[in-house]
């Protein structure tokens, strides 16, 4: 083994390892496991949904592989294998095709931008599994450029068939562009022609004769597979310049003997010359571009929002509610989703009534509810929310729902399961039981919850449905979750005003909508809550009423104000006055010391929803 | 040639090894030393039971749900031979070849299931003989339905499906892939003739896709003087006409309890459209102010059969709306309109009245009951009743659960219907087939056999509006879905008819006056 080798082989060894120890500790699979909710079921229909379709072969494995990134070391494990596979099969290949210049940098340049995609958590599993199979066909066919003719026009039919049907059009098309690259740049003879030929023909005719005879696919999804973007799923640019890069290499290889010999030039001042190994520019370009690019892949998709929005979410989704308000507050932004977690992280952490204006409103009331279109896009958060607040009809209704977009998603089959427990509508609960039990990662939960339908003591233990059986509403109405979700509160708190979740969220809507009247109106079943004391922002609210309204009157019942909101409430008005009530003028000075108020909400923001946001689901 | 050599040894190798397995496989009959008969019915699932079926049925797989080690089935009847199945698995999957033989040879006969469980070793228990009949009559060769999710507003995955019932063999007619996922709904055909299709695409490719006699056509049924294109479809038996509902639809849900949606209509009124004049007509007997909708034909075609609600009071709840059943004359020949009768009221019942499906003698009048309302697929008090046109008395049919039993159609002979009934796990819609005797006589029903005895455990897609067709369907799914992804026809609104006079919600809601 030369020198060169150890080299390489020291370098891949450490870039594996960092890509390891960053999937573990830093990207996180257990997040994209959470995002992609995948299952893998052993069941005989699930099967055949995979194999009624050109490329489902490669999504059943995906399936597989990717229901383990539930664990995190696991998920870190296996996209470390097949991003190794694929840089050993682009070596491979790299020396089949006799290339020895850059090599190192080439064959991980796929494995970096595998970090990049990995990174993000809507980025599947199935894409690296294509390139892995495309590649490793590839490699075969390569196998065969000595052999005769008629022998590789058949291995190219032969495996173009079988790709496209185990991994669709998309590694069809990868392996395609990469046989036809090795064709164009060594064409010797009028054979070359054909075979260059042949592989253009079978690119347009295999695609086409699967979409218009055998299955039911569209052109589309016959000839890009997982290229195309759908309503759920929008591949990476990386991605399509991943694709890309294969064929462009293979033409590389051609003529890489051609390009400009730099090895001459030595980078090494001459004083350290004498005392060490003479570095060659390659390798020295090879290990710059490796750590610079490396960094910016290790670093970049964490700027992205989508990654803090997905995150947010996951923090929900485990109840860490603290870390989640952490994360809000070190990266501010005006997204609805993350507006929309946060609050729920303000009341479970018990601060939606007190501390709710020591965050930033921007989106008003439209960041605490989720109303109109959006509530037809964000299926399970809206579910969550209302599961939270005991308000299973709604959770149940967006369940039924995101299971219609994510048929057999785990966490929304589990959510209906626990929906139709606590209705009582066990039939409809062991069916969604029986589809976990076929999983090997949630059927112990199967087992357990199917054990509570038939033992009415287990039932009667259970945390999770008694709590949610206490506060549930049992007055049938028809839900307003759709257009004005604030409506249910009204029926929820007026019907059960143990009900605090719900009367939070109402007392928030209220204060957020600047609607004081409705406020004061629903004020008086404070009592009936644990509170010991009037929120804080409940008495700003009600001294800032008082003020304008000029109401004589409101019975506190026990409560009092807090003599110091009071005096800051005076100091605020003070201020306001002193500016000959010209808010515009004020609002620096109230800024410094009172952004944290109802008072300053009320009086300088104005919550607006993104209009562009709306515009683009309008559109869905 | 070694290489051959080597291949052509594994290859034989193989074959002779499932040969063998193929011989070994079948069991012969195993000794069995019964020690204990007990008196009750094997626990089955589905349960295919004390039912009658039809003698061209695929093979009732089941699953025993009794516990034990081995179970051995014995299949027979008075003629033919027994069929014997040996298994470990609780899941009894039954040879299709022989089961056929069985039941052909059969015919009128009982059918006979003995089931042993093997509790401990060597030591058999042996349950009560299943019976079930062989009907003399066939059943139509294929169901069409659609699979959808129980979700109420989103869809993702959709199509239209056709079973063979003779077999497993299933296969789409149109899936949602190829017409931009689109919604698709309401097929229907032609008294079971699987050449006169129709069925809708909603959404960016809107239309009516209409099969008929070989030609494709994509239709645009709306028009300036009707609220909506047309709706629930109604052929007519000449296969000129097909009658449509149009309706404003809306749905509301429930916040709590057992009924999770309510789908009704704000406004609805019937209209006729002419295939061949591609012609949209009404009359006002039909496009009242009243809501009317769910139309059928009777076979002769004289009789347009459908429901009626009458207008709501201002504000009245939508759960209380109850609907008549009516008809009206009509003749093909002139294009004239009779007049309205009430078949049966609501107020005689006390419930609404919905999907009135007329059996192919016309002797008969196949409907669902509930509370209220008429989209009964989402309410559990929903249940099938028949009226005999004869004596116009009707009855509560015993084939019905606790759960929602709804739409249904008649098989070509009119000796089957199947129905969509939420019996097995209350949450998806299942296809069930029941026999009906010329003396108007109902049989327990039974679903719709599938290889896998626990496939609907797991199922959660409901079986949509289950239409029995004679034979398999013969549109090229290519070309079907380039008409669906092409431009809609659309229909000309006949200027012979008064639209001033129209009263009805059509041209309170439709379009202007020219």
């Amino acid at each position: 083994m030369n020198k060169q080798n150890i080299v390489a082989i020291i370098v891949r060894t450490i870039f594996f390892v960092f890509f390891f120890l960053y999937l573990l500790y830093r990207a996180n699979p257990a997040i994209s496991y959470f995002t992609q909710q995948p299952i893998f079921l052993f069941d005989k229909v699930y099967l055949l949904n995979y194999l009624n379709h050109p490329g489902g072969v490669t999504e059943y494995l995906s399936q597989f592989l990717s229901q383990f990134y539930y664990f995190t070391w696991m998920g870190a494990i296996i996209i470390t294998i097949v991003v190794l596979a694929v840089t050993y099969l682009t070596y491979k290949n790299l020396k089949t095709l006799g290339v020895k210049r850059y090599v190192l940098l080439l064959q991980l340049l796929p494995a970096i931008a595998l970090v990049f995609l990995h990174g993000t958590y809507e980025y599947k599993l199935d894409s690296s599994l294509v390139l892995l199979f495309s590649t490793l066909t590839f490699f075969h066919y390569l196998r065969t450029t000595r052999h005769k003719f008629i022998y590789r026009v058949f291995v190219l039919i032969l495996s173009s068939v079988v790709l496209h049907y185990l991994s669709g059009g998309d590694a069809l098309l990868i392996y395609l562009s990469m046989c036809l690259a090795l064709e164009l740049v060594n064409i010797k003879d009028f054979k070359s022609f054909i075979l260059a030929d042949t592989i253009i023909i079978i690119a347009l005719i295999i695609p086409y004769l699967s979409a218009r005879l055998i299955f039911y696919i569209n052109l589309k999804e016959a000839y890009l597979h997982l290229l195309a973007p759908e309503e759920n799923y929008h591949p990476s640019h990386i991605l399509y310049g991943l694709y890309i890069f294969f064929p462009i290499l293979i033409a590389y290889t051609r003529f890489s003997e051609y390009l400009s010999d730099i090895t001459q030039i030595k980078i090494i001042p001459r004083k350290l010359e004498k005392n060490m190994t003479l570095i060659k520019p390659e390798t020295a370009i090879q290990f710059l571009a490796i750590i610079i690019l490396t960094i910016l892949t290790f670093t970049v998709p964490f700027k992205s929002e989508q990654k803090l929005i997905d995150r947010v979410k996951f923090m929900a989704h485990t109840g860490e509610w603290e870390s989640l308000l952490e994360a809000v507050r070190d990266n501010p932004s005006d997204n609805r989703l993350i507006y929309f977690h946060r609050n729920r992280a303000l009341y479970h952490t018990g601060e939606l009534a007190g501390n709710l204006f020591k965050y930033p409103h921007n989106l008003g009331k439209y960041g605490l509810l989720m109303e109109g279109v959006l509530s037809v896009v964000y299926l399970m958060d809206n579910s969550d929310l209302y599961f939270d607040m005991g308000h299973i009809g709604s959770a149940q209704h967006w369940a039924y729902e995101a299971q219609t977009k994510f048929e057999n998603s785990p966490r929304v089959l589990k959510r209906l399961a626990l929906t139709n427990i606590i209705n009582g509508d066990f039939g409809s609960a062991k069916s969604i039981l029986n589809i976990l039990k076929k999983s090997m990662l949630h059927r112990k939960w199967a087992e357990y919850y199917h054990l509570c339908i038939t033992d009415p003591l287990k039932l009667d233990e259970d945390p999770i449905i008694q709590s949610k059986r206490k506060i549930q509403p049992s007055d049938d109405f028809f839900l307003n979750d759709i257009l004005e979700p604030y409506k249910d509160l009204q029926f929820i708190v007026e019907e059960n005003i143990r009900n605090r979740m719900a009367f939070e969220y109402l007392m928030a809507y209220y204060l957020l909508d600047k609607d004081l009247a409705s406020f004061i109106n629903y004020l008086p079943y404070l009592t009936e809550l644990d509170h010991k004391v009037i929120p804080v922002n409940y008495q700003e609210a009600l001294l800032y009423y008082v003020s304008i309204k000029d109401a004589k009157r409101i019975d506190l019942s026990r409560y009092k104000l807090n003599r110091n909101i009071v005096d800051r409430y005076r100091d605020y008005a003070g201020i306001v006055l002193k500016n000959n009530g010209d808010l515009e003028a004020a609002k620096d000075e109230l800024n410094k010391n009172y952004s944290d108020t109802y008072w300053y909400y009320a009086h300088y923001i104005k919550p607006a929803i993104n209009k562009e946001e709306i515009k683009t689901y309008s559109k869905k | 040639m070694k290489i051959y050599r080597k291949y052509i040894f594994i290859v034989s190798s193989i074959i002779a090894i499932l040969v063998l397995v193929y011989i070994f496989k079948s069991p012969a009959k195993p000794k069995i030393e019964v020690l204990y008969t007990s008196q009750n019915l094997p626990a089955i699932l589905p349960d295919y039971t004390n039912t009658v079926i039809p003698p061209n049925i695929a093979p009732l797989n089941f699953a025993v749900k009794e516990n034990g080690d081995k179970f051995y089935i014995k299949i027979y009847s008075v003629k033919g031979d027994t069929i014997r199945l040996l298994t470990k698995e609780n899941s009894i999957v039954i040879p299709i070849k022989k089961w056929k033989r069985l039941l052909r040879q059969n015919t009128g006969n009982e059918l006979y299931f003995d089931v042993y469980i093997e509790e401990t070793r060597g030591q058999w228990k042996r349950f009560r003989t299943i019976t079930n009949l062989i009907a003399n009559e066939e059943i139509d060769s294929y169901l069409v339905y659609r699979l959808i999710n129980p979700g109420y507003i989103l869809w993702e995955k959709m199509g239209i499906y056709k079973r063979n019932i003779q077999n497993y063999d299933e296969s789409p007619v149109l899936v949602n892939n190829l017409a931009e996922k689109n919604c698709m709904n309401c097929h229907s055909f032609n008294r079971n003739n699987p050449d006169n299709m129709m069925f809708h695409i909603r959404g960016s490719m809107g239309g009516t896709i209409l099969f008929k006699d070989g030609i494709i056509r994509k239709i645009n049924t709306g028009t300036r003087y009707t609220m909506s294109a047309g709706v629930y479809p109604a052929w007519h038996p000449s296969g000129k006409l097909l009658a449509f509902s149009v309706n404003i639809i809306n749905q509301k849900f429930y916040s709590y309890g057992h009924e999770s949606i309510e789908v009704f209509d704000r406004a609805s009124d019937l209209i006729l459209y002419d295939i061949d004049a591609n012609m949209v007509t009404t009359s006002p007997k039909v496009s009242t102010i009243h809501k009317e909708t769910t139309p059928v034909w009777s076979p002769d075609g004289k009789y347009l059969y459908f429901t009626r609600a009458h207008k709501p009071e201002n504000k009245q709840i939508h759960d209380s709306i109850k609907y008549d059943l009516m008809r009206i004359g009509y003749d093909i020949e002139s294009r004239q309109w009779g007049d309205v009768d009430t078949v049966l009221a609501a107020s005689e019942t006390g419930l609404s009245i919905t999907w009135p499906r007329i059996s192919p003698d016309g002797r008969y009048l196949l409907f669902c009951m509930a509370n209220h309302g008429y989209f009964t697929i989402h309410y559990p008090s929903s249940d099938l009743y028949l009226m005999d046109l004869e004596t116009g008395e009707y009855n509560h049919l015993d084939i019905n659960s606790g759960q929602v039993e709804s739409f249904h159609s008649w098989s070509r002979n009119g000796r089957w219907f199947v129905f969509a009934s939420k019996r097995l796990n209350d949450l998806c819609t299942r296809p069930f087939f029941c026999y009906f005797d010329s003396n108007g006589k109902t049989y327990k029903p039974f679903v719709l056999p599938q290889k896998d005895p626990g496939f609907y455990n797991t199922f959660l897609k409901n079986y949509n509006v289950p239409e029995m067709v004679a034979d398999r369907i013969n549109v090229n799914k290519w070309e079907l879905s380039k008409v669906v992804q092409g431009k809609a026809i659309n229909a000309e609104f006949d200027q012979s008819v008064d639209i001033d006079a129209l009263s009805g919600a059509t041209r309170i809601q439709g379009g202007q006056h020219p």
